[in-house]
């Protein structure tokens, strides 16, 4: 039976002090930029160059047909700058409260214009399938680690199925902004606004023998993805979340959050030391089980 | 199934509005929206349980509880291991919250219900609160495709039950931005109605005067199990959902492919998920947003589709009554196209007076029509060019 092997992979973390990455040399049509957002620019850069490595092209005369590439993202947090809520906010007030008369007639004349376009948890998506011209089947989930499990299961049984021949898996956060940063701070295990990153990671999967008629190099292989769900009232608690990473690297363990992207980058960074095996709970009750091992395993 | 809509809470209102053609759009009273652009909106009027202010979740809760409950009724429960897959909408937040956010002095509250409820809800919430309550212990699915999440939502735990991952699934979609930035975001994206002085008029489908959405606001809920289970427990099936389809556009950010590339492959796909033909269809649910843009071009991918076929078939807009709910459009939009087919009807398109020449197929104008079904096709189809179709089979085509 064949298996589904990585062909392309690429994650990002932002520096401190860095608000996002250029995508420019990936856009189809610059002017689009003016829609992106930082969750944005870090999907399409991440898949433009995880795309290059797995040597797809998806333009006529690929071997690859874009109808038979699915897209499958887990997007974190929807993000919001303080920046561009201020103005609405001081435009929207009478006597220090907020008055939606105001608000009605003058405030939210005061929103950038394309802000909805730029935090909308399905625009990575549209920015991701417009640029790089993927028009198969897709999922967009939300908001956390688990979701970007939950992706690559659904992409791990599109190509298993031969629904796809292609999946582009890929996860991105944008978390240095006020809003993100309010609801990391109100968890029962809330997370420091300064252990949180904007990251975002693309894997590129496919079934190892269209990897092989494809000629292009297999970099791991999926051997094991498993999801449970434990429920618990959310009104009440949550819990822990843990994550452990075995690996034959001496796994690095950081107190930064990346959120949804963050096991897709574990991968990223553990592909010389396969096999990886990942165990993880996060705080919305999923538990998932994963193993990676190097391609040439059987 | 479970709806809260607009115009009705229950099943059974639903359809009975929906056949007699009644609008749930009126003045927005949620909130003073008298200086906005837009100033209507399809808003549930009634104020439903939950131990959370943010509307959404009370929608999605009651939705699911009428379903679980018709699920159950006429049988033991659905047995093994089930979850829920929904369409939620984005969170916004509350701009007094922000207020006092800003005040001097401010701390987060200390009880877990108002620091989940301040500024806004995560949106997933609703999912795990459902999950707890009923003792679902497969992973609960958050679809944010915009407009075609609810849609997203049937079809993917349709998948998900029919490979046998899931036992049985709650399957639907909750939305509310009928809130000061909700509404004001789409004011500044010129995407919403205003017409103002005529509420009930203003969500007109394949009109040729139409001139914008009309924001709504709502819940639907359905339970998907096997087929062979559910007759197994007793259960009365209301229908099923036979085959799904997606497509990304990969064209423009707000609007679609002037073609109808992707809203036609995703109904192609979806009918050979359904092991059907364009022959099988009996009617259409109509995505039908009453904008400008999308209205001729799904009408065109419509009849790529289906060929010199498509104007003897039925299609409907649902949204003509209740406005569009967004995320949750297409898991009540489904309820309507099984709950009107299982009487003998499709429901009227509300408010078509002038047709549009460019919007040319049978759009049942002129109020709910008798018609038997077997097949309906429903889509959505979401900004940002994602495209979702679902093939529901009737009572009749179970029979």
């Amino acid at each position: 039976m064949t298996s589904i092997v990585l062909t392309g992979a690429h994650s990002l973390t932002l520096d401190d002090g860095q608000k996002t990455v250029d995508p420019l040399p990936f856009l189809k049509v610059r002017k689009t930029r003016k829609y992106m957002g930082t969750q944005d620019d870090m999907a399409v850069v991440c898949v433009g160059h995880a795309l290059l490595l797995a040597k797809l092209s998806l333009a006529a005369g690929d071997s690859v047909d874009p109808d038979r590439v699915g897209l499958y993202a887990a997007i974190g947090f929807i993000p919001f700058e303080r920046s561009d809520i201020a103005p609405v906010l001081a435009a929207s007030l009478t006597l220090g409260a907020f008055d939606v008369r105001r608000f009605s007639e003058e405030g939210y004349t005061k929103a950038p214009p394309l802000l909805t376009f730029r935090c909308l948890p399905n625009m990575p998506a549209y920015h991701v399938s417009a640029n790089f011209g993927i028009t198969g089947p897709y999922m967009v989930t939300y908001p956390g680690e688990g979701q970007a499990f939950l992706a690559l299961q659904e992409a791990q049984v599109a190509l298993m199925d031969g629904t796809i021949d292609v999946a582009v898996v890929f996860a991105t956060a944008h978390q240095r902004n006020f809003l993100v940063e309010h609801h990391h701070a109100r968890l029962d295990h809330p997370v420091a606004a300064s252990d949180l990153r904007d990251a975002a990671c693309a894997l590129i999967l496919e079934r190892e023998d269209t990897a092989h008629k494809r000629g292009v190099v297999a970099h791991a292989r999926l051997t094991n993805l498993e999801v449970t769900y434990e429920p618990t009232d959310p009104l009440k608690n949550e819990p822990i979340p843990t994550s452990t990473l075995t690996s034959t690297s001496t796994s690095t363990s950081t107190s930064t959050s990346t959120g949804a992207p963050a096991p897709f980058l574990e991968l990223v960074s553990h592909l010389s030391s396969l096999p990886l095996s990942q165990h993880r709970t996060t705080r919305d009750g999923l538990t998932a089980h994963v193993t990676w091992s190097p391609a040439e395993a059987t | 199934m479970g709806v809260v809509a607009p115009s009705a809470l229950g099943v059974t209102a639903f359809v009975e509005a929906l056949l007699e053609g009644r609008s749930g759009v009126s003045k927005i009273s949620h909130f003073d929206a008298s200086h906005l652009p837009t100033q209507i909106a399809g808003e549930v009027k009634i104020k439903l349980p939950s131990p959370l202010p943010d509307r959404k979740v009370a929608f999605l809760l009651s939705a699911a509880e009428m379903a679980w409950r018709e699920a159950c009724a006429s049988g033991a429960p659905p047995a093994g291991n089930g979850g829920i897959v929904c369409g939620v909408g984005l969170e916004l937040f509350r701009m007094e919250d922000l207020v006092a956010r800003d005040a001097p002095g401010f701390e987060m509250p200390k009880d877990r219900i108002e620091r989940l409820s301040f500024m806004q809800t995560p949106s997933d919430l609703a999912l795990s609160i459902v999950s707890h309550r009923l003792g679902l212990r497969r992973p609960p699915v958050a679809h944010v495709s915009a407009c075609a999440a609810g849609t997203d939502a049937l079809g993917h735990a349709m998948r998900l039950v029919r490979s046998g991952r899931y036992d049985f699934a709650l399957a639907g979609g909750t939305d509310s931005m009928v809130n000061p930035l909700g509404v004001a975001g789409f004011c500044t994206l010129q995407a919403t109605s205003a017409r103002n002085d005529e509420p009930t008029k203003a969500s007109r489908p394949f009109d040729r005067t139409r001139d914008g959405f009309v924001m709504g606001e709502g819940a639907g809920v359905l339970v998907l199990e096997r087929l062979d289970r559910a007759r197994a427990r007793g259960a009365e099936v209301l229908g099923e959902v036979r085959g799904y389809g997606a497509s990304l556009d990969a064209h423009a950010i707000s609007e679609p492919h002037p073609e109808g590339r992707g809203a036609a492959a995703a109904m192609v796909r979806a009918l050979r998920d359904a092991g059907l033909s364009p022959e099988d269809i009996d009617a259409i649910n109509a995505h039908g947003t009453s904008t400008p843009k999308n209205d001729p071009v799904e009408t065109l991918a419509i009849k790529t589709v289906f060929g010199e076929r498509a104007k003897r078939i039925p299609v409907s807009a649902t949204k003509s009554m209740i406005g569009h709910l967004i995320s949750a459009a297409g898991a009540v939009e489904a309820i309507a196209a099984v709950g009107c087919a299982n009487r003998g009807y499709v429901h009227p398109t509300i408010n078509l007076t002038s047709p549009d020449p460019a919007c040319d197929l049978d759009y049942v104008a002129t109020g709910a029509r008798r018609h038997a079904q077997k097949y309906v096709l429903s889509a959505s189809y979401g900004f940002g060019g994602h495209n979702a179709a679902i093939i529901l089979g009737t009572k009749e085509a179970l029979s």
